[in-house]
């Protein structure tokens, strides 16, 4: 690296020499003009030294970082990671840094024994950064070493107390071993610091459940899905849900896929949907709106009152089409009931009075 | 009785305990000559000077006496003579020296490591006819695997997967079945994990780890036959041995990028 900065400052000083040469013997003519061009020349001497500063700044770095085994750990190129990271450690092994990143990599590379040695390594070698037990902690969890991650968890909190994913995975770790309300602490804790995060929103609505706390489970599981209402916990909060017999999120079976969306509404009487239900649409044909192989069920139930049934099912069908032009109106059959829609479960049988059911499948 | 009968019994006496003055002299010298010997053998055999010394100073110290000292020099030159690696027997006298076991036990516990080891060698050079090359390492798993219990007979059973397993893998299976065995799992479910590890060939040395989820998981009040029937899917589908704790509903950790904090729970997320 030091060769690349030479070389460039050598071909920049060649120019600067160069350029003052021709100076010195145009500025001769006249003392004015040698003024000036002696101004001219202290200018553009130090600018040419800047530049040689900034070029000397910028190169190193550029070459360090083309084969530096932190950028290839986080280019996820964890072998060669490897790979470089021992090298440097001969030449730097009290590196902290490396130490770290040596141990990031042979963790994600599974060799979880080694990492540890090295997460450990860090951890005495600058005792004051939380990620560093955070990682240790991690490699111990991937050990089965489960009392030694909560340690570095704590150790990693102890510094800053903050620390999102140390506080998380605390909960996971007190969660695993059953300590139900130590977890659900941790995952409030998170959740003070970053209301959005998933996995504490989703476990603690597994806390509850475990803690037999149903109606707070259920609070938690609405609460869950309402900010993630899609992916595979998704289909198991609004099972979950469901299983409470509350249907305020249902899952659509749409072609091979699974939706979770919440329950379509109507107001009160009537067919006029409510506005909260009409984002549901673009969110249950989005993935197949535009796919001409799908015929859509739309199955509207309302306990004794056919009209209404009927005219309801009529009213999602005109959703449909006038959100997605592409789907034609052959494509979407409309039934209706005056019965109760019936729901199996958690084993248990549901009625429910008013409802909307969406199925699509392929022609 | 006369003075001359008097003088008689004494000069006797006093002969009869110089007697054994000398002959115990004799006997200490003869002792002193054997462990000389033992020692420039063992000094011949490539015995390092650390051992040589960490034995000969237990012996001065009085804790060991030196019969002692010959039977663990003997041991040692025994064990190099037959191409054996000194290491374990080294760390066997130094573990037993610093818990203070008596020499005889530490003596029975080498002679039963330099038994196990020639069994396993031998087995392991029958078994696989130079198709595999084994290591030191392999060698001492399974060493290992009889000193947590695994009797001959099941490790000759173990061998009949040989040539077709690799030894590290044959050593993991060892040492799972002798771990597991002793935390209580029935015979019936250990033979059954074991068996799927090997005919799938998914036992890899992490699977080491294996017994440390089944005592996580029966603290958590999962059967063992649930854990059983997890660990065969893993093992069916070459899974690591992490992937155990999901199956059985534990929490996951994301070892390379850590927790997802804005994004939507991953599909290999949290099993409830």
């Amino acid at each position: 690296m030091y060769d690349i900065d030479n070389k460039y400052g050598l071909k920049i000083m060649k120019q600067i020499f160069r350029k003052m040469h021709l100076m010195e013997l145009t500025v001769i003519s006249t003392t004015k003009q040698t003024i000036k061009a002696q101004k001219r020349y202290l200018i553009t001497a130090i600018l040419c030294i800047c530049l040689i500063h900034i070029i000397g700044e910028i190169i190193p770095s550029f070459a360090k970082t083309e084969n530096n085994g932190i950028t290839l750990f986080k280019q996820e190129k964890y072998l060669l990671a490897v790979s470089t990271l021992s090298k440097e450690l001969i030449t730097h092994p009290a590196d902290p840094d490396i130490n770290y990143f040596m141990g990031r990599s042979l963790l994600a590379i599974n060799r979880v024994d080694k990492a540890i040695i090295y997460l450990k390594e860090a951890t005495k070698l600058s005792q004051d950064i939380p990620d560093y037990y955070f990682w240790l902690g991690v490699g111990y969890w991937a050990n089965m070493e489960f009392e030694n991650e909560k340690e570095s968890y704590l150790k990693a909190l102890k510094i800053e107390p903050d620390h999102l994913t140390a506080n998380l995975y605390l909960g996971h770790n007190y969660m695993d071993r059953n300590k139900w309300k130590a977890a659900l602490s941790q995952y409030d804790r998170v959740l003070d610091i970053d209301p959005y995060v998933p996995e504490a929103l989703y476990n603690r609505a597994l806390v509850f459940r475990y803690l037999k706390e149903k109606k707070n489970e259920k609070k938690a599981w609405l609460f869950y899905l309402n900010k993630y209402n899609y992916g595979k916990w998704a289909l198991r909060a609004t099972e979950a849900l469901n299983g409470y017999g509350d249907f305020s999120y249902r899952i659509y079976l749409l072609g091979p896929r699974k939706i979770v969306a919440p329950a379509i509404e109507f107001e009160q009487g009537g067919s006029i949907l409510k506005p909260n239900s009409m984002p549901v649409f673009q969110h249950l044909f989005k993935k197949i709106g535009n796919n001409t192989d799908y015929l859509i069920h739309v199955i509207a139930y309302v306990k004794g009152n056919h009209n209404i049934a009927k005219s309801r099912a009529i009213a999602i069908k005109a959703q449909i089409l006038e959100a997605f032009p592409t789907i034609e109106a052959s494509s979407v059959m409309v039934s209706w009931f005056d019965i109760s829609e019936k729901i199996i479960a958690n084993g248990q049988t549901y009625y429910l009075t008013e409802s909307i059911d969406v199925i699509s499948v392929k022609k | 009785m006369n003075v001359h009968y008097k003088i008689t019994i004494l000069s006797v006496s006093i002969l009869l305990v110089l007697a054994i003055i000398i002959g115990q002299g004799t006997a200490n010298a003869d002792q002193k000559k054997m462990v000389i010997s033992a020692v420039e053998t063992a000094r011949r055999q490539g015995i390092s000077e650390e051992i040589i010394s960490n034995i000969l100073a237990y012996s001065l110290d009085g804790k060991n006496n030196k019969s002692h000292s010959i039977h663990l020099l003997s041991i040692l030159i025994r064990v190099s003579e037959a191409g054996i690696p000194l290491n374990p027997f080294d760390d066997k006298i130094n573990e037993g020296f610093g818990k203070q076991i008596q020499p005889e036990k530490i003596e029975k516990s080498l002679n039963k490591l330099f038994d196990n080891y020639v069994f396993v060698r031998d087995m392991l050079d029958k078994a696989y006819n130079n198709s595999w090359v084994y290591s030191e390492k392999d060698i001492l798993a399974l060493v290992e695997s009889m000193d947590y219990g695994l009797p001959r007979n099941e490790l000759r059973l173990l061998f009949e997967w040989a040539p077709a397993i690799s030894p590290e893998m044959l050593s993991t299976a060892a040492t799972n079945k002798a771990l597991l065995r002793q935390i209580s799992i029935d015979d019936k479910l250990i033979d059954s994990i074991i068996y799927t590890g090997l005919s799938n060939q998914s036992l890899t040395p992490r699977w080491l780890l294996f017994f440390k989820v089944v005592v996580a998981a029966e603290k958590k009040g999962i059967s063992s036959t649930k854990i059983a029937n997890a660990a065969k899917d893993v093992l069916t589908q070459k899974g690591d041995v992490g992937k155990i704790l999901e199956k059985l509903g534990f929490t996951s950790r994301d070892v390379r990028h850590g927790p997802h904090i804005d994004s939507p729970p991953s599909a290999n997320g949290h099993s409830p």
